[in-house]
C-alpha cells in the first residue's frame, strides 16, 4: 500500500437539470502532488471541479477527502475542512480591497497568518489598499490563490489558472505552484498544455464528460504527446 | 410660493424621505444579496405600526412600544424566514415575489383580524414646534429625519467597516464565491433578512404618528417604495438614500404645487431618470451581472 489518497472520487455524476453532464469519473489525487485534468471547452472540467468541493450537488457517487464523504456537505464546510476551489472567472470582489478579501478568507478559516500569502506574493502587500476593481488579470489571480491559501488548506482546486495571463506570469505562476506543493496537493484545470508539462506529475485526459486516459510517465507529460487525448 | 409653506414642505418631503429610506434599504439589501424581492417588508412595515399603537396604548410610552414593535416583528420575520423565505433564496425572482405576496397577504389579513378594520390613532411622542426660518416646524419631524441618517450611517458603518459587512457586500458581487472561501453565506442571508424586517418596522413606527394605522397602509405605500428603489438602482445604499431624498421631496413639493401631483410627479421623476440610465441612479454594477 502507498501513501493514502487525500482525494478517493468514486463514480461521480453531475448534471444542469436534465442535461447530464460528467459521467461516472473516478480519480484520486495524493498528498501534495501535482496533478492537471487536460479537456477542450465544454468538456466538464469545470463541473467536475465544482462537484468536488460541493458547489455543485453531484447526482450520484462519492468524494472521500481526508477520511470524510464530501457529498451533501455544504460548500462552505468543504473549504473550511482544507479542500478549496479557485473559480477560472479572475473575478475577485470588486468592491473589496485586497485586505478585505484576505479579512474574509481569515474570518472563514481562523487564520490570520498572511506571511504565508505575502511569502508566496509579495506584491499584494503593497496592493494591500487596491479595490479588487482595479487590480490587473495576474493579481486577481494571485489574490484569488493568497486568500485561498489562508487556513493551511490540503487540496487546492484551480480552474484554468492561466487564462488570459501574459506569459511572464505564467512562469511565475509555475514556480508558485512548484513552491505551494510542498504544503498541499494542487489539481489545475484546463488546456494551456505546456503550462500543463511544466507543472504536472500526473495528468488525466477527460472528453465529453468522461476520463478517458492517465498519463504518469513523465516523458510523454514533457513532450505534450497526450495532446492526441483531447 | 409662499416661503414658509416651502420650507414647512421641505421639511415634510425630508421625513418622508427618512421613512422611505428605512423601509425601502432592506428590500434593496434583500435584492442584493439574495435576489429576491421580499415584498413581504411591507407587512413587517404595518406591523410595527400596529405594534407601536398596541404598546403604546398598553404602556403610555411610545419608545417602548417602538422596542416592542421592532422585537415582535424580529420574531415574526425570523418565524417566516424559516418556514417560507429561506427556502427561495438565490431562486428565480418569481419564486420570491410570489411566495412574499402570499405572506403580505396573510399578514395583511392576520393584522385585520387582530386589530380590525377601523383605523388607529398614534399620538406623535414629541409635541413641540421648533421655529426655522420664521416657520413653525413639528420636533418630530426633525427626530424622525435625524433618525434616519442615524440609521444610514449604522448600515453603512455596518457594511463597510465590520467583518459581516464585508462578507455581505462581497456576497452581493458574488454569493458562490463567499461560499468557496468558507463562510456560510445562508446565515448571511437570514442576517440581512431579520435586519432588512426590523428596519421596515421601524418605519411603519415612526410613521404611525403622520397617519392613521390601517391594514391596508403597507400596501398605499409600496408603490413609493418601489419607485425609491428603482430609481436609486437596486442593491446599492447611498443610491436608496439619494432616491429616497429625490422622491420625498418631489412629493411632498409636487403637492405643494397642485394636490394630485403628490401622486403623479414621482413617476415622472421615474420615467425621466429611467429613460437616462435604465439601471437607475447607482444600480449599475449589480445589474451587469
Ligand atoms: N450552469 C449551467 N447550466 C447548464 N449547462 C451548463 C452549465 N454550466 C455548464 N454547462 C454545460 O456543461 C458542459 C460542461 O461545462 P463545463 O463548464 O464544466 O466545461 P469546461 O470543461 O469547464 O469548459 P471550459 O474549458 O470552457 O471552461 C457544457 O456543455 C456546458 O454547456
Ligand atoms: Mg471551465
Amino acid at each position: 500500500m502507498g501513501t493514502a489518497n487525500i482525494v478517493e472520487v468514486k463514480n461521480l455524476n453531475s448534471a444542469y437539470g436534465q442535461s447530464k453532464v460528467i459521467f461516472d469519473v473516478s480519480l484520486q489525487i495524493k498528498p501534495k502532488e501535482r496533478l492537471s485534468i487536460v479537456g477542450r471547452n465544454g468538456a466538464g472540467k469545470t463541473t467536475l471541479l465544482k462537484s468536488i468541493a460541493s458547489l455543485l450537488n453531484p447526482t450520484s457517487g462519492s468524494v472521500v477527502y481526508d477520511g470524510i464523504e464530501l457529498v451533501g456537505k455544504p460548500s462552505y464546510d468543504v473549504a473550511r475542512m482544507g479542500l478549496k476551489y479557485i473559480d477560472q472567472d479572475k473575478h475577485v470582489f470588486l468592491d473589496l480591497t485586497v485586505r478585505e478579501n484576505l479579512e474574509l478568507s481569515s474570518y472563514a478559516t481562523g487564520d490570520y497568518d498572511w506571511d504565508k500569502v505575502f511569502k508566496h506574493f509579495p506584491k499584494l502587500k503593497i496592493l494591500i489598499d487596491r479595490k479588487g476593481a482595479f487590480l490587473s488579470g495576474g493579481e486577481r489571480q494571485m489574490l484569488m490563490i493568497g486568500r485561498a491559501i489562508l487556513g493551511d488548506p490540503k487540496v487546492l482546486l484551480i480552474d484554468e489558472p492561466t487564462e488570459g495571463l501574459a506569459p511572464s506570469i505564467v512562469d511565475d505562476l509555475v514556480t508558485t505552484f512548484h513552491e505551494l506543493s510542498k504544503d498541499c496537493a494542487i489539481m489545475t484545470v484546463g488546456q494551456n498544455l505546456s503550462f500543463v508539462s511544466r507543472i504536472a506529475e500526473r495528468i488525466y485526459a477527460m472528453k465529453e464528460g468522461k476520463l478517458v486516459a492517465e498519463i504518469t510517465d513523465e516523458a510523454k507529460i514533457k513532450d505534450n504527446s497526450y495532446s492526441c487525448y483531447l | 410660493m409662499n416661503g414658509q409653506l416651502l420650507i414647512s414642505a421641505i421639511v415634510l418631503g425630508l421625513s418622508m424621505s427618512g421613512i422611505y429610506f428605512l423601509l425601502t434599504v432592506g428590500l434593496s439589501l434583500c435584492y442584493g444579496l439574495m435576489r429576491m424581492i421580499s415584498l413581504d417588508q411591507f407587512f413587517y412595515y404595518a406591523l410595527g405600526a400596529y405594534m407601536v399603537y398596541t404598546v403604546t396604548s398598553l404602556t403610555g410610552s411610545f419608545w417602548l412600544g417602538m422596542l416592542g414593535a421592532m422585537l415582535t416583528t424580529l420574531v415574526a420575520a425570523f418565524v417566516v424566514e424559516r418556514l417560507i423565505v429561506k427556502r427561495v433564496y438565490s431562486k428565480p425572482v418569481m419564486f420570491s415575489m410570489i411566495l412574499t405576496f402570499g405572506v403580505n397577504l396573510l399578514g395583511v389579513g392576520l393584522i385585520k383580524y387582530v386589530w380590525g378594520l377601523s383605523p388607529k390613532p398614534v399620538a406623535s411622542p414629541i409635541s413641540g414646534i421648533m421655529n426655522i426660518f420664521g416657520t413653525g416646524v413639528p420636533i418630530y419631524r426633525l427626530f424622525v429625519i435625524v433618525l434616519a441618517v442615524v440609521v444610514y450611517l449604522a448600515v453603512q458603518y455596518f457594511l463597510n467597516k465590520t467583518i459581516l459587512g464585508t462578507a455581505i457586500r462581497a456576497g452581493i458581487d458574488d454569493a458562490e464565491k463567499v461560499e468557496a472561501l468558507g463562510i456560510n453565506i445562508n446565515r448571511l442571508f437570514t442576517l440581512t433578512f431579520l435586519l432588512s424586517s426590523v428596519l421596515s418596522a421601524l418605519a411603519g413606527v415612526i410613521h404611525a404618528p403622520f397617519v392613521m394605522v390601517s391594514p391596508e397602509m403597507g400596501m398605499s405605500i409600496t408603490a413609493f417604495a418601489f419607485m425609491v428603489v428603482i430609481i436609486g438602482g437596486l442593491g446599492s445604499i447611498k443610491g436608496t438614500m439619494v432616491s429616497a431624498l429625490i422622491v420625498g421631496q418631489v412629493v411632498s413639493i409636487g403637492a405643494l404645487i397642485w394636490a394630485p401631483l403628490a401622486e403623479m410627479a414621482p413617476f415622472l421623476v421615474m420615467m425621466i431618470i429611467l429613460l437616462i440610465k435604465p439601471t437607475g441612479l447607482y444600480g449599475s454594477k449589480l445589474m451587469n451581472r
